[in-house]
């Protein structure tokens, strides 16, 4: 049964919409039917309320945060001045110190696409893609390490305990597949943030992320029936359980959790074959496993992780995310951090940009081929910037001030470049965009208005917004 | 936070206050003399049933405490007694069990006795239609639905039905999952929840959750199905219970899972079931029957 908040009574919401912020709960964007489907079942579907341009997401974290001037936004400026003093510098922007003086992009930048978009060389793959890319060069948020950041862009807040973009969608929307989980993260190294950058905070636990570890090989919990026990003997016991239970049911009132629980035990069943089903990439022609870079070493794990991300949302996972990149070490990053190229950006970005850019190619132009990117957002960032100064010689430290994020396929534009950061690249000054409106983007592409999709906590309506939020119309297709 | 105005003190919300001064509870320390920590005049005001915040205090844990037991509150929001919050369904009650709560000096014990020996505490789960038709919401109590076990007791039911439950009280927390001992002495970690209990709805350790949630999803099926934890349990469990009769057998499970003996009717259909896992196969067809009995819903849902 969901708690009564999620659903509450006409009475109460009338209440409550008059005394709060006026904005409309779920429940009443839902018809009768809907709502009675979500009380037996949280998962669901449920009707957007505006046509989607998106039906899935696939977001990759690049994970230890990207240089934004060493990867897509690009600053003469730099090359000219390195070694000077860099204007308005402060020491205190990343979590060392960093030394005041400009450092230069390492990287040899080119145009690329009709957009004549400059990509540092790190990307020979990604390059090709620019003019299906909406690039946010604006954005920027509070915190400068990465748990608190990872939080703040996952869930809005940099507190703990608020739910991430990926459940909210799957409470807002519901699952279009009942045989897979709605919201699916995977990762290599436990990034930093731990179980609060997918949470589902203080939203029914129901719409928590589902974690797939590659190092266990990407492996559902308890998705494989016991070595003891055969297909046939447990289809044995689920009808024998469905016998009792329906017997128990009986000589009590009638309640919603009692029968959604018998349900819940065949859908379970059902993802025991539905599941592996979806994630076998040993299925997939040698060509599509060839264009992701399966047999390339150097990027191996993120091309199993992008290809099973796009097996997922061809069979309607809502939410997958990535939290992605590799460094060769020694370069100041650390296993869990692998962009996080605090004492040599050069060495550092080279690995991670190999162990990523193929497979994120490659994942654009399958999407594209078979006509499934109109209807999947890709997004592709990291949790904040780099800093324009050098952090020791040839490090860059944190810099939540100024970073790019783009977005690429259900309903943004291609080839758009949208805000801007000062001539160093240091810090966000033209149409700065917050996480806020970012999620408000997401939400909007998905059919929803980050406006009213609320959820009551607490005495009050909380939203992945907060208070703030403007769609950015600039990139909307 | 750049217009600062000197020296704030500590004071208290005027709604819940009969007299307009905080030093009552703050104190006037004399020179020389440490002035009282902000904390225990905070507690000071909390518990003051006469002049300070008392009244709400002890309708809030009485609500808290009634919501333990029927699974609502008499206030269906327990972290919200204001009007944003829903109104009390017997105001009266709640009154009542706030008022015995202060006058017997702020125990529980009394006040969880009091409950559990109403009437409303003790009716059947039996329905009727005319009822159903009156109330269905059950608003006011005159059945009681079956709700379902904590993620915590989940856990514990399951170690204790396989023998393995640990019951001895207090020592620290432990940080090994697969430890027998009871869930409450499970530590928590902000940014590492227990998989099992976090499944079940334990809830967000940041946050301050009055209703903690009750979901049903596959997961949570899966894991009883299939997982390593469980089906021990079950080994365990049909280790105890395993005797000469099938009859016998079942009746055994019963009493531990249920606390109940099995009807004529559940008895037949397990034997049959008994006979099919023999045929189909099963190393050991009492296990797998334990295991059914502990993914039964009247095994996580009491009445």
């Amino acid at each position: 049964m969901l708690p009564s908040s999620i659903l509450p009574t006409r009475r109460r919401f009338l209440a409550q919409s008059g005394l709060g912020f006026g904005s409309l709960a779920l429940a009443s964007m839902l018809q009768d039917e809907a709502r009675a489907a979500a009380e037996a079942n949280p998962l669901a579907l449920r009707p957007s309320l505006f046509a989607p341009k998106a039906k899935s997401v696939i977001w990759l974290f690049m994970t230890g945060a990207p240089s934004q001037v060493d990867t897509w936004d690009y600053k003469p400026e730099l090359q000219k001045r390195h070694g000077q003093p860099l204007p308005g510098s402060d020491a205190k922007t990343g979590f060392f110190t960093t030394s005041g003086k400009i450092l230069k992009s390492p990287f040899e930048w080119k145009q690329h696409g009709k957009s004549g978009s400059w990509v540092s060389g790190i990307f020979p793959h990604l390059s090709r893609h620019v003019d299906k890319m909406a690039f946010i060069h604006s954005m920027h948020l509070q915190a400068n390490n990465h748990a608190p950041a990872s939080m703040e862009l996952m869930c809005g807040s940099n507190q703990p305990g608020r739910p991430a973009a990926g459940a909210w969608l799957t409470y807002g929307l519901g699952a279009e597949n009942q045989n897979l989980p709605a919201y699916v993260v995977m990762h290599e190294r436990r990034p930093r943030g731990d179980d609060q950058i997918w949470s589902a905070g203080f939203l029914p636990k129901t719409f928590q992320a589902l974690a797939l570890d590659a190092r266990r090989g990407g492996v559902i919990d308890n998705l494989d029936r016991s070595v003891s026990q055969t297909a046939s003997q447990q289809r044995s016991t689920l009808d024998l359980l469905r016998d009792l239970n329906q017997q128990h049911a009986q000589s009590r009132s009638p309640q919603t959790d009692l029968a959604a629980r018998i349900n819940s035990f065949e859908l379970a069943y059902r993802m025991q074959t539905a599941a592996p089903e979806a994630m076998d990439i040993a299925s997939e022609s040698d060509a599509t496993k060839k264009l992701y870079g399966v047999d390339n070493k150097t990027c191996e794990v993120f091309a199993k992780q992008c290809l099973t991300a796009r097996r997922l949302v061809e069979r309607g996972v809502r939410f997958v995310q990535i939290f992605a990149g590799k460094n060769a070490g020694g370069d100041g990053a650390v296993d869990d951090v692998p962009w996080d190229g605090h004492s040599n950006i050069e060495t550092n970005h080279r690995s991670c940009g190999a162990a990523t850019d193929q497979p994120a190619a490659a994942l654009l132009e399958d999407l594209e081929a078979r006509g499934l990117l109109d209807e999947t957002l890709v997004i592709w960032g990291g949790e904040f910037g780099r800093t324009s100064d050098s952090q020791g010689s040839v490090g860059r430290d944190h810099n939540p001030n100024g970073f790019t994020i783009w977005m690429a396929g259900g309903g943004v534009k291609g080839g758009v470049h949208h805000g801007a950061t000062d001539e160093f690249g240091y810090r966000a000054v033209e149409n700065k965009v917050h996480v806020n409106d970012l999620h408000a983007t997401l939400l909007h592409l998905m059919g929803l208005d980050h406006e009213r999709l609320t959820y009551r906590h607490n005495g009050r309506d909380y939203r992945l917004t907060d208070l703030g939020g403007k769609v950015i119309t600039e990139i909307l297709a | 936070m750049d217009r600062k105005e000197g020296k704030a003190n500590p004071d208290f919300i005027q709604v819940l206050m009969r007299s307009g001064s905080a030093d009552k509870w703050t104190g006037t320390p004399k020179p020389k003399e440490q002035p009282k920590h902000p904390r225990i005049a905070l507690g000071d005001w909390m518990t003051d049933a006469q002049q300070g915040g008392g009244p709400l205090l002890a309708r809030v844990i009485a609500n808290r405490v009634w919501r333990f037991h029927f699974g609502r509150g008499i206030v269906a929001t327990p972290n919200d007694l204001g009007t944003q919050g829903t109104p009390p369904t017997h105001p009266e009650l709640l009154e009542h069990l706030a008022a015995n709560l202060v006058s017997g000096g702020w125990k529980l014990k009394p006040l969880h006795r009091e409950i559990m020996l109403s009437a409303a505490y003790m009716q059947t789960g039996v329905t009727n239609e005319a009822n159903q038709k009156l109330d269905p919401e059950n608003q006011l109590l005159w059945h009681r639905p079956a709700s379902r076990l904590e993620a915590e007791a989940i856990r514990d039911a399951l170690l204790l039905v396989g023998g393995k439950l640990d019951p001895v009280m207090h020592g620290p927390s432990i940080t090994d999952v697969a430890s027998p001992r009871r869930s409450v002495y499970l530590r928590v970690k902000r940014s590492e929840l227990v998989p099992f209990l976090t499944m079940f709805d334990a809830p967000e350790p940041t946050q301050s959750i009055g209703d903690r949630g009750s979901t049903t999803v596959p997961t949570q099926a899966l894991a009883v199905m299939n997982s390593p934890f469980v089906r021990d349990m079950a080994t365990r469990f049909a280790s105890r219970v395993k005797a000469a009769t099938a009859e016998e057998t079942i009746a055994r499970a019963f009493q531990l899972a249920f606390c109940r003996s099995p009807s004529a009717a559940e008895t037949g259909r397990l034997t049959e079931y008994l006979n099919a896992q023999r045929q189909l196969g099963a190393k050991s067809p009492e296990t797998e029957l334990c295991l059914a009995l502990l993914s039964l819903n009247e095994f996580i849902y009491v009445d």
